[in-house]
This record gives C-alpha cells, sequence and structure tokens, in this order.
C-alpha cells in the first residue's frame, strides 16, 4: 500500500486498541427482491440464489443470500463501528448460508495494531470480523486490513 | 456486462493445483484469460452502491470488482475446466487487496487465471486489476455442487 498525501499525519494521532469490541449490528432480513436487484448490479445470477428449486436440488431449504452481497454489508457496518478506518484488504470465508428472509448479525473485534514508522509506512490495523445467523452459526469469518483514513 | 469488452484471450496456464495428478488427455487445469477491458461505469457504480449500502458519492465500491468476475470469457473459462453436466458454483472465499482504490470511468486490464482443484471440486479465480500500474489483487473460491 502506498502512502498519500496526509496518511503521515496518521502517525501522530492516537491508534485503536488491540481487543476493542465492536457493538453487534442487525443485518436483513433480504427477501427475493433484493437478491435479483443483486444479481442484476452484480452480476452474479448464480440461479441458486434466485430459484428455490435450484437451491433445494443442491440441498439447501432455500436460495442463500449472495455471500458478496453479505460482504459488501459488512463495509456500512465498518463504517459505523469506525469511521476512521479505511479497510485496503479484505478476505472472507463464507462457512454457513444466510437464506432469504432470515437475519443475520455483524460483530466484529480489533485483533493487532502494529504502528507506523518514520520510514512513511502507515499504522494497520487488522480487524477480525464475523456475521452470525439468526441461529447463531457462524456464516461468515473476514480478516480486514485497515489504515487510519487522512485526516480522521 | 455492459463495462466489460473483449480483447482477451483463453490460454492454458501451469499452476500447482491440490489435489491428484492431472490427467493430461483430460486437458488443462487451468486457463489464463485476459487481458480484459474493464470499467466502472459512473450509472453502474451507483446502481452498485445502491444495492450494497454504500456511499452513493461516485467512489468505486470495495466489492465492485466481483461485478467483472461474470465476464462471458471467465465463465467459458470455468465451463470448460469442471467436466459436469449439470453444477452449480457455491461462493467459497473472497478476497481484495488493494493498492489504490478504482476510480470511475476508467479502463483498467484484468488478467485471471482460472484453476481447477479437483478434491475437493473446486474453481479459484485469481485476478490482477491495474492500468499502468497494479491496482488490486482478487481472489474467488468456488465449491463446485452438481446439481
Amino acid at each position: 500500500m502506498k502512502i498519500a498525501a496526509g496518511q503521515t499525519d496518521a502517525l501522530a494521532r492516537e491508534l485503536p486498541k488491540a481487543g476493542e469490541k465492536f457493538a453487534p449490528l442487525p443485518f436483513g432480513p433480504c427477501n427475493m427482491d433484493e437478491l435479483r436487484r443483486y444479481a442484476l448490479v452484480s452480476g452474479d445470477d448464480n440461479p441458486i440464489h434466485l430459484d428455490p428449486e435450484l437451491a433445494r436440488r443442491a440441498g439447501l431449504p432455500a436460495p442463500p443470500v449472495h455471500g458478496m452481497l453479505l460482504m459488501s454489508r459488512l463495509l456500512p457496518a465498518l463504517a459505523i463501528w469506525r469511521p476512521d478506518l479505511k479497510i485496503v484488504r479484505l478476505s472472507n470465508k463464507f462457512l454457513r448460508p444466510i437464506f432469504v428472509n432470515e437475519t443475520g448479525e455483524f460483530s466484529g473485534r480489533i485483533a493487532q495494531v502494529t504502528p507506523g514508522d518514520s520510514s512513511g509506512s502507515p499504522a494497520k490495523i487488522l480487524l477480525r470480523l464475523m456475521m452470525h445467523t439468526e441461529r447463531r452459526e457462524l456464516a461468515l469469518l473476514a480478516e480486514a486490513m485497515t489504515i487510519l483514513k487522512p485526516g480522521a | 456486462m455492459a463495462e466489460t469488452t473483449s480483447g482477451g484471450s483463453i490460454q492454458p496456464i501451469q499452476h500447482p493445483v491440490a489435489g491428484p495428478a492431472p490427467d493430461k488427455a483430460a486437458g488443462p487445469l487451468s486457463l489464463r484469460v485476459g487481458p480484459l477491458t474493464v470499467r466502472a461505469d459512473a450509472a453502474d457504480v451507483a446502481a452498485f452502491a445502491q444495492e450494497a449500502a454504500a456511499p452513493i458519492d461516485g467512489t468505486v465500491p470495495f466489492t465492485f470488482p466481483v461485478r467483472w468476475f461474470s465476464h462471458p470469457e471467465i465463465r467459458a473459462a470455468g465451463t470448460k475446466l469442471v467436466d459436469c453436466e449439470a453444477w452449480v458454483p457455491i461462493h467459497e472465499s473472497q478476497s481484495f487487496a488493494y493498492d489504490r482504490p478504482l476510480a470511475t470511468d476508467i479502463n483498467y486490464q484484468m488478467t485471471i487465471d482460472v484453476i481447477r482443484e479437483l478434491e475437493p471440486s473446486r474453481l479459484i479465480l485469481r485476478a490482477e486489476i491495474g492500468d499502468a500500474d497494479p491496482c488490486l489483487r482478487a481472489e474467488m473460491v468456488l465449491r463446485i455442487i452438481a446439481t
């Protein structure tokens, strides 16, 4: 990650603390209309998300919400938790599906904080983010590398 | 995919893959697609941001490049590598690593390696997107489920 103008200012600012937990935030439910609209704008028209019969043939009780829709909705959650952080890398594992018309819950914490240095390398804040289904199963596990937004 | 244009190609490539040794008679286990020209048109970005609950402020949402993974040439490569009559891909994991943010209404080049794993049955798609310099790398892992 290259340093943009203003990012070195972040070196002098107070960094988040490892272990800080984020208050859970609700997700959904998403209905079939939302899945159809997301399929249209994302290009992910995989019928398993749109066709209940195909989902059943694949062994699922209902169409699952697109994993990428879950991943996308993580970002507004982070903006609520820590609007001063900017994601530069995000890795997600989709462990269990969230089905159409189901709710979920985002949560997370600051896992690691690496201070910036005098060479211009910015502080790096590693987050562990999760989403649970309404059955309290872990649906999504993510790791996000963030930096402080310039001027935040 | 209105914002992607062709001009790419599909070429066999050599990659280490998990699972048993490849059967040469069965064809390549990975293909390189591209470079493809991709673009985040402002209207598509706004529509995507609306559904992703991202700010509609002209910036390209972090996950927007997933849209480019549905390019017909990438789908064709996946179909070529999966020797199963009826199947659906199930998204197992996804990552994006940015060197810098994408901008709207600018052409980027995307090269993507589509890699077949047999046990378990998966497709792994690794993309590099940039202009004169790299902009981001993305990886998508899809589990292949027969239907």
